[in-house]
């Protein structure tokens, strides 16, 4: 039962969010390192240019690079019934990392390029690893879709590795590097919109979905009895998933840990069931991300790769999370 | 024979791949208002039996009836508001509570994109209570025994308001209290006029609460009929392969073997 | 729990819990929503485009007096870039920058516009802090510079190679920064890119004279080498040693690169041509360098000292046994601060030293040691006294 504590405290979180996307406006390395003066937007025009055509774009690219990461981890952990899978498992991430190095390497880095291959690869990887997996003539539906994904992402990292050793050293390696890494320094409007149509309409398919996703987990034949077609509603919600994902990838690169940590922590702190547990990952995977990316665009002259700054906080709030005494509350 | 709720007509039914024919030839007739019991040796193809009327597994031959309509023809939401299933085991991955878990009998009543309502968490409430577990609908259901999570699946399936109710083992995991218990919830459906149709392969448990049973061995039907005349020392020696005796004692039918 | 409380929870929740009406609400909502950022995209589009065409900073630019007039410049990627005049604050950055530094450090009025730089390449920093006492004063931008940090620096102008242009130059430009990319990369593109750079700073005549210096270099050594017979030619190898990368390695340059592009000028023929695998340095093994049996072998390495190298090479019994090895024919590329071999203006003395090594018949009477301190006269215009001190030191390689 959705206690009223509970759409108080994701209500808090969703003011929490904006308040940050607020304060993060006027955070940057102009015209001093830290912190921008609001006043400063009425005389200083390159402070107002800054403001709406690189820290907007960028602070939404960021809330929703979180919110898609999140929700799609939430949905991918509820539909494999697996608390360890993630948005890049069955191929998605590699495909996309693939793509995307592909294209720098053949095509030229040019971004609206990159972003398409990135796109296309990451379905292509999933429809390869879906393919593979009901061909495998080993193990349940599950297993061999771990199996097929494994296969899949290995095959695709192979080839990246490949290209890597391709690419020309100065201008096309770190290209593919930073990208790998993670990161929207690169982000502008005209990056931006293109995706935000699948984007926004995959999260609210899944938003819109939640509660029947707490279904679909459930054994087949439990779910299908509940009056449920269990493949044709999982395939739109994985769809929307990696749709999504494919889309986020495509504009910031690999950022690691938000689709596995963050719908660990919603649960945690929302319960299991999908209709508080979604908005609240939603809601904290797009704080995560943007805090991260303040921090990778404030504190150094340089940016910082995204993706290194998320995995460092995810990879040690999965441990602290792991080794918390609450995991055992339940027992 | 054609008024019953669920009627198999010679249903075949072999895995994809599978070599041998997992059902053979079954014909069969469930009264509304009855408990059926079906009872058989492990391997006898009684889930499979179960997952055929459920629809979820299709007949190689013949053809499977629920109310008049075959039950391919049922739209997946109508028929989920007349059917539920009580799983034997459940595995969840995560920490859901026994209220979500029950309310999530209310899907095939709720749209694509709906949530449950008011009434929806009334009607769940009202299983738990029914199922005697109005103590536990805040606990998560990874911390409950196994027989408490049976009375779960059960509060779960009538949180479905089905006119058929099949179940699988469902006493496997029960203790005597808890079997009792469940006896006890089940007979009162039936008197609600909800039709069960259970698995089982303990006799005892058959003799106690069915109105009528159906003996399978090996994929085959052996008997149909009503729980006194098949519940017999010959058809179960036949059915079990070894001897078996059935006395009556203080107006119950217990089962003897060796 | 009664079912009245539970209820009533319920009722209380927010409205994204509330029955589907609401939701179908919201749904609409969003999909408003969705039109408008439509709308708003092709709005976006229309407005990037009006910037292009040259909407231009009303205060990034601090004209100087009489030089008002607008400046319209094509730059290395072939893209118009117009400037309300002559920049005062120039800015390097991007990938590889060091290039491009190094380029506009032989213009020597305009070091003082340079607010800000990228990461330094090897050893440059010494060179440069000592020809330009400013130069440790800059801003140092790091690998990857925010777009933010760059506008801090207040650039009338941002200098970067094409590499960087699809990214950060995007980013810059929408910021209404203007970005002139050059590349330095080919004799071909040291042409160019010089007379954008004159072009760009104001400064046509002295991109002259370096491109004269250039040619002038250039047509003595073909002139040199004019009728030269193709089978007089020595077969040539190039190798790059790499010792970060396990015990031994060695790399073969690209066709397009500068490395085979100076030993052909040299008059020399590239053994490796054909072999590369991707467009950076092409690892190879010791039987594929036994097999190539070259006339010439070069060693450059830009991590540990080639000298070095060399003479532990000759040490090595596999490789004593090649026969460039055994007539003496085993050579360090040199380099003072920096490898000569590289898109670096230091490419001219590399290119003398290889046509001197690969035929010293044809240039008796060449003295290295004097093509040095012209070189950085002509070049940097640095005295002798600096060159002493500096590069003379730090010389190496088989002169």
């Amino acid at each position: 039962m959705l206690k009223p504590l509970k759409s108080h405290a994701i209500l808090l979180l969703g003011i929490g969010l904006l308040l940050l996307l607020f304060v993060s406006l006027f955070l940057g390395r102009y015209p001093e390192p830290y912190f921008m003066s609001p006043r400063l937007l009425q005389t200083d025009s390159m402070a107002w240019r800054l403001f709406c055509d690189l820290r907007l774009p960028r602070l939404i690219a960021a809330a929703l690079v979180g919110m898609t990461l999140a929700a799609a981890g939430t949905v991918f952990q509820t539909i494999f019934a697996n608390p360890l899978v993630e948005p890049g498992f069955l191929g998605v991430t590699p495909g996309a990392a693939f793509g995307a190095a592909f294209c720098i390497v053949f095509l030229g880095n040019q971004a609206v390029m990159v972003q398409i291959f990135a796109a296309g690869f990451a379905v292509s990887g999933l429809l390869l690893s879906y393919a593979l997996a009901t061909r495998m003539r080993y193990g349940g539906w599950i297993l061999r879709l771990v199996l097929a994904g494994i296969a899949v992402s290995a095959l695709f990292s192979s080839a990246l590795g490949i290209l890597k050793y391709l690419a020309d050293p100065l201008s096309q390696l770190p290209e593919i590097t930073f990208w790998l890494l993670g990161g929207l320094s690169g982000i502008t409007w005209g990056r931006l919109l293109p995706i935000l149509p699948v984007v926004i309409i995959s999260l609210v398919i899944m938003l819109l979905m939640r509660w029947r996703l707490n279904a679909l987990g459930l054994d087949d034949t439990t779910a299908f009895s509940l009056g449920l077609a269990p493949a044709r509603e999982r395939a739109i919600l994985l769809c929307a998933a990696v749709a999504a994902t494919a889309a986020v990838v495509s504009i910031a690169g690999m950022i690691g840990w938000v689709g596995l940590i963050i719908p660990h922590l919603a649960r945690r702190c929302f319960g299991a069931d999908c209709r508080q547990a979604m908005p609240a990952a939603m809601l904290m995977g797009a704080g995560l991300v943007v805090g991260c990316d303040d921090v990778a665009r404030c504190v150094m002259a340089s940016e910082i790769p995204l993706g290194i700054l998320t995995s460092l906080v995810g990879a040690t709030g999965f441990m602290v999370l792991m080794t918390s005494g609450a995991l055992q509350r339940a027992q | 024979m054609l008024n019953g709720l669920l009627t198999f007509t010679d249903v075949s039914f072999t895995y994809p791949g599978g070599e041998r024919e997992v059902s053979r030839g079954i014909n069969l007739n469930v009264a509304p208002g009855t408990i059926t019991a079906i009872l058989g040796p492990n391997g006898a193809g009684k889930t499979t039996f179960l997952n055929l009327a459920l629809g979820w597994l299709q007949p190689q031959a013949g053809h499977i009836m629920f109310d008049g309509k075959t039950v391919e023809s049922w739209s997946r939401r109508e028929l989920g508001r007349q059917m539920a299933l009580v799983p034997q085991r459940e595995n969840s991955a995560f920490e859901h509570t026994v209220l979500e878990t029950v309310i999530l009998g209310r899907t095939p009543h709720l749209g694509l994109l709906e949530m449950p309502g008011n009434k929806d968490f009334a009607i769940a409430q009202a299983s738990i209570e029914q199922c005697g577990l109005a103590a536990f609908a805040a606990r998560s259901v990874n911390c409950l025994s196994g027989g408490e999570l049976q009375l779960v699946l059960l509060a779960r399936a009538l949180t479905q308001e089905p006119r058929l109710l099949l179940l699988d083992e469902p006493f496997s995991h029960l203790d005597l209290a808890n079997k009792s218990r469940l006896m006890q919830v089940i007979r009162t459906l039936a008197a609600n006029g909800v039709t069960i149709l259970m698995t089982t392969h303990e006799p005892e448990i058959a003799a106690a609460i069915a109105t009528h049973l159906v003996l399978m061995r090996e994929g085959r039907v052996q008997k149909i009929g009503e729980l006194h005349e098949v519940l017999t020392a010959p058809l179960l020696s036949e059915t079990y392969g070894i001897p078996v005796e059935v006395c009556e004692v203080r107006g119950r039918k217990v089962v003897l073997w060796c | 729990m009664s079912l009245k409380r539970l209820k009533s929870g319920r009722v209380r929740s927010s409205f994204i819990y509330g029955p589907a009406p609401k939701r179908l609400i919201s749904l609409a909502l969003i999909l408003a929503l969705l039109t408008f950022i439509h709308a708003a995209a092709q709005a976006a589009d229309t407005g990037s485009a009006a910037t292009e065409v040259g909407t231009l900073p009303e205060t990034t630019i601090n004209a100087d007096s009489g030089t008002s007039s607008n400046l319209l410049i094509t730059d290395g990627r072939g893209q118009e870039v117009k400037l309300p005049g002559l920049p005062q604050r120039i800015l390097i950055t991007g990938k590889a920058s060091f290039m491009v530094l190094d380029a506009v450090y032989l213009f020597p009025d305009i070091r003082a516009k340079i607010v800000g730089k990228g990461k330094d390449g090897q050893g440059m920093d010494a060179f440069l802090s000592a020809i330009d006492p400013e130069y440790p004063n800059k801003t140092s931008l790091g690998r990857e510079p925010s777009p933010e940090q760059i506008a801090a620096c207040k650039p009338d102008v941002v200098l970067m190679k094409k590499a960087s242009a699809e990214t950060l130059g995007r980013s810059l430009e929408s910021l209404g920064i203007p970005v002139v990319c050059v590349d330095f990369e080919t004799p071909e593109q040291y042409d160019r890119d010089l007379a954008i750079l004159g072009r760009l700073l104001g400064q046509e005549a002295r991109a002259k004279t370096l491109s004269d210096l250039i040619h002038t270099r250039l047509n003595l050594i073909a002139d040199a080498l004019a009728g030269l017979d193709e089978t007089k030619k020595p077969r040539v190898l190039l190798l790059y040693y790499d010792p970060q990368n396990g015990s031994v390695s060695f790399n073969v340059p690209p066709t397009a690169w500068m490395q085979t592009l100076l030993v052909k000028m040299a008059g020399g023929r590239p053994l490796w041509e054909g072999t590369q695998l991707g467009q950076g340095w092409t690892k190879t093994g010791f039987e594929q360098i036994a097999a190539w049996d070259a006339d010439q072998i070069f060693i450059v390495s830009y991590f540990a000292n080639p000298d070095k190298v060399v003479a532990d090479l000759k040490a090595d019994e596999h490789w004593q046994a090649l026969r460039a090895v055994k007539n003496g024919n085993l050579l360090a590329f040199p380099g003072d601060l920096l490898s000569w071999d590289q898109p670096d203006p230091r490419w001219v003395l590399g290119l003398t030293w290889l046509a001197a090594r690969m035929h010293p018949e044809l240039f008796r009477g060449l003295d290295m040691h004097a093509e040095v301190s012209r070189f950085f006269k002509d070049f940097y215009g640095v005295d002798d006294s600096i060159i002493d001190k500096i590069i003379r030191p730090a010389l190496y390689g088989n002169l």
